[in-house]
C-alpha cells in the first residue's frame, strides 16, 4: 500500500463505526428495560434482538473509530507537521464540539422532552433515582467522544515527545517496533493482541464498582472529568491507530487473518451476550470470577472486532468507490446531527401497533432519508462541508468535468501502465521478481519471454486480478483494482472461455455494456471484419474464430489501453493479417497497446518497442532493432563440402546445420569465421551473410538469463 | 470511422443508469442462454407441474378426504421442489465449468459491475422460478384441488422466488468449491435427499422427523405455509425459519464469493 495512496478501506471503516452509531441510537428506544430520560422515548414494543444488536455493537465500534482516529492522526501529523495539526483540530474537533454543542442541545432537549412528556401522557415526572447528575456534570450528548479527542491528543503527543527526548539513539523504538511487529505482524495478532491491549481497560472495568455490563466503556457524556475507562480504552485504541500508520505492513496481516479474527469475535461476543443475559437494568455485578471473566472477554470480543473489521476493510473495500467516497465524506456530518432525528422518528413510531422489526427498519431509512439529504443539500456544497471534511462541492457537477471522485486522468507524459519494483510469487516460484515495467501512451509494446517468463503475471497485476506481493502495479494512474480505471480498458486474455449458448453479436452486446461509450454491434463487427460471424453461436466456432471474437469483445468499449494476451495464436494467415491492421489501427488512433505474443514475427511487424523477460525479470527492453543488436549474430549460408561436425567446434560458430550442400552457420564472430571457411575450402559458393532476427535475439537473450 | 471513434479519453465516467444497465443485460443473456438450453429448461420447467399432479393430486386423493388441507400443503412442498432446482442447478452446475474456462477471471478484469455475473445467475434463478410457479399454478387450478385465493397465490409466488435465494447461495457454494465435471453430481447429491428428507411431501418416519431442520428446503416451505395462513402446518416460528433461510444465503454465499474472489 503506497503511503502517498487515499487510504479508502480505512475511510470505509471509520465511516462504518460512525454510522453504526446512528443505528446504535436509533435501537435504544427497543432495549428492554430502558429508563425513560436516558433516551428520549421508549418504544410499546420492546425486543430483546434489538437489545442485544445494541449490546454487540457497543462492544467495538466507539473504539474502532478511535483506531481510526490514531492512524488518521498520524496522517495529518506527518502531513501538516505539529502546527498544521492543531489548526486542524482545532476546526475539525473543537469548532464542531462546541457550535455542534450550542445547536443540538436545545434541540435534542426540546425532542426529549417531548418524547417524555408523549410518554408520561404530558407530564414530566422527576428524574429516577440512576440519573441522577456526576460530579463535573456537563451533557456532551453523543458528542463526548470529540471531547475525549481533545483530551487525548495532546497526552499523545506529549507520549511521543516523551519517547523522542527518552530514546536519542532509537533504541527503545527499535525494541518497541520488534515487539508491535510480533504482536500486530503475526498470527500472534488473533489471540495475544486482543488479550495485551485489553489487559489495561479490562482492570478498569474490572474495578469499578457500577460497571453495568451491557453499557460497555462508560461513555464520557455527562461530566467533564475525564474517565478512567474512557482514558484507558479508547486512549489504547489511539495509540494503536497511531502505531499502524508508522507500520503500514503491518495492515497486511490484519487483512489476511480477517476470517479467523472474525470467528474468534464472534465465539467471544456470544460468550459476552450470554453471560450479560438479556436484563438491561441498572445493577451492577458485583466483583468476582464473573466479573472478571466477563471483563476478559468483552475487552477480547472488542480488539477482536476491531482487527476483524479493519481485516474486512482493507480486503473488500481498497478499491476506489464513488458511494464509499461520498458516505465516508458524509459519515462525519450524519453522526454529528443524527441524535435529534433519530429521537423524533423513535418518537413517531412509539405507539404504532407493528412490529419492532418494522418501526426500527422505519427509523433508520427515514433518518438516513432526511441526515443524506440535509448532508448533499447544506453541507456538501457549503462552508460546512469544507469546515468538517476540508472540501466542498458544487452541487451539480459541470459537465464534462464528471471525473469521478479520486481518479482524476494520468498527466498526459505519465505511463498508461506501470510496475514498480512489482514481485508475485506462487508459493516458492517467483514469477515476478522486483520488475519494473511502463507501457507508455501511445505505444505498441511486445512483451516476449518463454512460457513462465511472466508475461501472463504482469498483465494480471495491470488488470487488479492479482495483487504484487511487493512492489506496485499502476494502471492509468493508479490502482486497476479501481473499476473507474479498468473501464478504460480493453483485454484479451489466453485460454478463455466464453458463455456457452449466446451467438457472438450478443457476446459483444453484453461486453459493451460494461462500458460508458461503447461501439454499436455492427460497428465492432466491421471492424474485426466478423460480420458473418455475428449471428452463430460462440460455442460452434472454430478455435481462430473464436479468438477473433475475444478481440472483438476487446474493442468494443473503444478502450485507451488494451492488453492483448497471444492474441493471434490459432488463427489463419487472413485473419492474423486483419488482426494485425487493426492493432495498428487502434494504435494510429492513440491506443495504447500492450501484447504479449510467442510470433517473434508478430512483435516485428506491429511493436514499437520489444520488452523481452525471463524467469520474472527484464532481459532486454529497446526498439526491435536495439534489442537485435544486443546479440550481434549472424547467419552465414553457403555451399561447401566441409564436415558441419568439424565446424561446430570453430572458434566464434554457435551452430551449423547442413540441408545436402547448403550450410547454414549461426556465428558470434563471422568475420573470423568466414576467413577461416575461405582458407578451408576453395570451393565454397554462394556465401551469404545476415544479421540474426529477433527470433534468435530472444532464444539467446533467455537462454543467457536461464 | 473518423479517428475519435477507436479510443475513448481515458478516464470516462459512466452514468448510474449505464451501469445498472449492465446488471440488466448480464441478467437477460444469463435468461436468454438458459432458456436455450434444453438440459436445463425442459427438467425444470416442464417437469415439476406433471410430477405435482401425479403426486399431489392423482395418488394423494386416497388419504386427503381424512387429513384437512393435505392438498395445500402438497402443493406448496411440491412448489418448494420447483424453485429449488433451477436455483442449484442454474447457479452451481453453469458457475464450475465457467470458473474452470476462466471465466469469472475475464469479468473481473472486464469492467463489468461489480457482482454483475453471480447477481445475473441469482436473477436468472429466480426468473425461472416464477417462470415454474407460473407452471405450478396453472397444473393446480386446473386440477382444482387447492384453496388458495389468487391473492395468497401471489404471495407465495413472491415469496418462493425470494426464497429462491439460499439454494442459489447453495449451487453458488458447490459451483465455486467443485470442477464442472463434479458439481452436477455433488448437487444432486444434496438436491435429492433435501426433497425427500426436507419433509416436503413424503410422510418422514418418526426417526428422521427431527432431522428436517437441518434442510433449508423445510425452513422455506415453513415460511411459505406461514404465508399462506396453513397454522395446521406450522411446526417453526416463521421467523426463525426465514432467519436460518438468510443465515444460509449469507453464510454460503459469502463462502462461495470469498473463493471466487480469492482462487477465480
Amino acid at each position: 500500500m503506497a503511503s502517498q495512496e487515499r487510504f479508502h478501506s480505512l475511510d470505509a471503516v471509520r465511516a462504518l463505526a460512525l454510522l453504526l452509531g446512528v443505528a446504535l441510537h436509533a435501537s435504544m428506544s427497543f432495549i428492554p428495560g430502558m429508563l425513560p430520560g436516558i433516551w428520549a422515548t421508549v418504544d410499546a414494543a420492546p425486543s430483546v434482538a434489538l437489545g442485544q444488536l445494541f449490546f454487540v455493537t457497543h462492544i467495538f465500534r466507539m473504539s474502532l473509530f478511535f483506531v481510526m482516529a490514531g492512524f488518521f492522526a498520524r496522517l495529518l501529523y506527518m502531513r501538516s507537521g505539529a502546527r498544521g495539526f492543531w489548526i486542524n483540530r482545532l476546526k475539525r474537533i473543537a469548532v464542531p464540539l462546541v457550535v455542534g454543542w450550542c445547536v443540538l442541545f436545545p434541540l435534542y432537549a426540546w425532542v426529549a422532552t417531548w418524547g417524555v412528556s408523549d410518554l408520561f401522557g404530558g407530564k414530566v415526572p422527576a428524574a429516577p433515582q440512576q440519573l441522577k447528575p456526576p460530579p463535573g456534570f456537563f451533557p456532551f450528548m453523543h458528542l463526548w467522544f470529540l471531547y475525549v479527542l481533545l483530551l487525548l491528543y495532546p497526552a499523545l503527543l506529549v507520549l511521543r515527545r516523551l519517547v523522542l527526548a527518552l530514546d536519542h539513539q532509537g533504541a527503545l523504538r527499535a525494541a518497541l517496533d520488534r515487539v508491535v511487529s510480533l504482536i500486530l505482524g503475526t498470527p500472534a495478532v488473533l489471540v495475544v493482541a486482543p488479550a495485551l491491549l485489553g489487559a489495561p481497560l479490562a482492570l478498569t472495568l474490572y474495578q469499578r464498582h457500577d460497571w453495568l455490563y451491557w453499557a460497555g466503556i462508560p461513555a464520557q457524556d455527562l461530566t467533564y472529568y475525564p474517565q478512567l475507562p474512557a482514558m484507558v480504552g479508547f486512549g489504547t485504541a489511539l495509540v494503536v491507530g497511531w502505531v499502524l500508520h508508522r507500520r503500514l505492513e503491518l495492515l497486511r496481516n490484519i487483512q489476511k487473518l480477517w476470517l479467523p479474527q472474525l470467528a474468534l469475535a464472534i465465539a467471544a461476543t456470544l460468550y459476552c451476550v450470554a453471560a450479560a443475559g438479556t436484563s438491561f437494568g441498572f445493577v451492577p455485578a458485583p466483583l468476582g470470577a464473573g466479573k472478571a471473566l466477563f471483563a476478559a472477554a468483552y475487552v477480547f470480543a472488542m480488539w477482536s472486532w476491531i482487527f476483524a473489521i479493519m481485516g474486512m476493510g482493507l480486503r473488500f473495500c481498497s478499491g476506489e468507490s464513488r458511494v464509499r467516497r461520498y458516505v465516508a465524506d458524509s459519515s462525519y456530518w450524519l453522526y454529528l446531527a443524527h441524535l435529534p432525528v433519530v429521537a423524533t422518528f423513535d418518537i413517531v413510531v412509539r405507539t404504532w401497533p407493528v412490529h419492532w422489526s418494522v418501526k426500527f427498519a422505519f427509523v433508520l431509512a427515514a433518518s438516513f432519508a432526511v441526515l443524506f439529504a440535509s448532508y448533499h443539500l447544506l453541507v456538501r456544497p457549503t462552508f460546512i462541508g469544507e469546515w468538517l471534511n476540508g472540501r466542498r462541492y458544487p452541487l451539480r457537477r459541470r459537465k464534462g468535468a464528471a471525473i469521478a471522485a479520486g481518479t482524476l486522468p494520468p498527466p498526459a507524459t505519465a505511463p498508461v501502465a506501470q510496475l514498480a519494483a512489482a514481485t508475485r510469487r506462487f508459493g516458492t516460484i517467483t514469477a515476478l521478481d522486483g520488475i519494473d515495467l511502463e507501457l507508455r501512451r501511445g505505444e505498441l509494446m511486445a512483451l516476449l519471454g518463454p512460457n513462465g517468463a511472466g508475461k501472463t503475471s504482469a498483465i494480471a497485476l495491470w488488470l487488479g486480478l492479482a495483487e504484487p506481493d511487493a512492489g506496485q502495479a499502476m494502471l492509468l494512474g493508479g490502482s486497476p483494482l479501481a473499476i473507474e480505471r479498468r473501464r478504460g480498458v480493453g483485454v484479451m486474455m489466453q485460454d478463455v472461455g466464453l458463455t456457452n449458448g449466446l451467438k457472438v453479436r450478443e457476446l459483444i452486446e453484453q461486453t459493451a455494456s460494461y462500458y460508458p461509450d461503447p461501439m454499436s454491434v455492427a460497428e465492432v463487427l466491421e471492424i474485426t471484419r466478423i460480420t458473418d460471424l455475428g449471428g452463430r453461436y460462440y460455442d460452434k466456432l472454430s478455435g481462430g474464430q473464436k479468438r477473433q471474437v475475444q478481440f472483438a469483445l476487446a474493442i468494443c468499449g473503444r478502450p485507451a489501453v488494451l492488453f492483448l494476451d497471444e492474441p493471434s495464436v490459432g488463427m489463419d494467415i487472413a485473419a492474423r493479417e486483419t488482426l494485425w491492421s487493426a492493432i495498428r489501427r487502434l494504435r494510429d488512433r492513440g491506443c495504447s497497446i500492450l501484447l504479449t505474443t510467442h510470433y517473434l514475427e508478430e512483435a516485428e511487424a506491429l511493436a514499437d518497442r520489444v520488452v523481452v523477460l525471463s524467469k520474472g525479470r527484464v532481459v532486454a527492453s529497446g526498439t526491435v532493432g536495439e534489442v537485435r543488436s544486443i546479440v550481434s549474430r549472424r547467419h552465414i549460408r553457403c555451399d561447401s563440402g566441409l564436415p558441419a561436425d568439424e565446424l561446430a567446434h570453430w572458434p566464434g560458430v554457435v551452430s551449423v546445420s547442413r540441408a545436402e550442400q547448403r550450410l547454414t552457420i549461426l556465428a558470434t564472430d563471422a568475420e573470423s569465421v568466414l576467413r577461416r571457411l575461405l582458407a578451408s575450402d576453395q570451393a565454397v559458393a554462394n556465401i551469404e551473410v545476415q544479421q540474426a532476427g529477433l527470433t534468435e535475439a530472444f532464444v539467446e537473450l533467455t537462454k543467457e538469463a536461464a | 470511422m473518423n479517428t475519435a471513434t477507436l479510443v475513448s479519453p481515458l478516464l470516462p465516467t459512466m452514468s448510474s443508469g449505464r451501469v445498472l444497465r449492465a446488471y440488466l443485460t448480464d441478467a437477460k443473456f444469463e435468461a436468454l442462454r438458459m432458456l436455450r438450453a434444453p438440459a436445463f429448461a425442459i427438467p425444470f420447467l416442464v417437469i415439476p407441474a406433471p410430477i405435482y399432479l401425479l403426486f399431489g393430486v392423482v395418488m394423494a386423493a386416497q388419504s386427503a378426504p381424512k387429513t384437512p388441507g393435505l392438498y395445500d400443503y402438497l402443493f406448496v412442498g411440491f412448489c418448494v421442489m420447483a424453485i429449488m432446482g433451477p436455483a442449484m442447478f442454474g447457479v452451481g452446475s453453469t458457475l464450475a465449468p465457467e470458473r474452470d474456462a476462466g471465466l469469472t477471471k475475464l469479468k473481473r478484469a472486464l469492467p463489468a459491475p461489480a457482482g454483475s455475473y453471480l447477481i445475473a445467475k441469482f436473477l436468472m434463478a429466480m426468473f425461472f422460478a416464477a417462470l415454474a410457479m407460473c407452471t405450478m399454478i396453472v397444473a393446480a387450478k386446473c386440477a382444482g384441488k387447492i384453496s388458495f385465493s389468487n391473492l395468497q397465490l401471489l404471495v407465495l409466488t413472491i415469496t418462493l422466488v425470494i426464497g429462491a435465494l439460499p439454494f442459489c447461495a447453495l449451487g453458488l457454494f458447490i459451483g465455486a468449491h467443485f470442477s464442472g465435471g463434479a458439481a452436477p453430481g455433488i448437487t444432486n447429491l444434496i438436491y435429492l435427499p433435501m426433497l425427500y428428507l426436507g419433509g416436503l411431501f413424503i410422510p418422514l418416519p418418526t426417526f428422521l422427523q427431527k432431522w428436517v431442520l437441518i434442510w433449508p428446503a423445510f425452513h422455506l416451505q415453513q415460511v411459505a405455509t406461514a404465508v399462506t395462513g396453513m397454522s395446521k402446518y406450522q411446526f417453526l416460528p416463521p421467523l426463525m425459519a426465514g432467519a436460518v433461510l438468510v443465515g444460509v444465503t449469507v453464510l454460503f454465499g459469502g463462502l462461495a464469493i470469498r473463493r471466487i474472489i480469492k482462487v477465480g
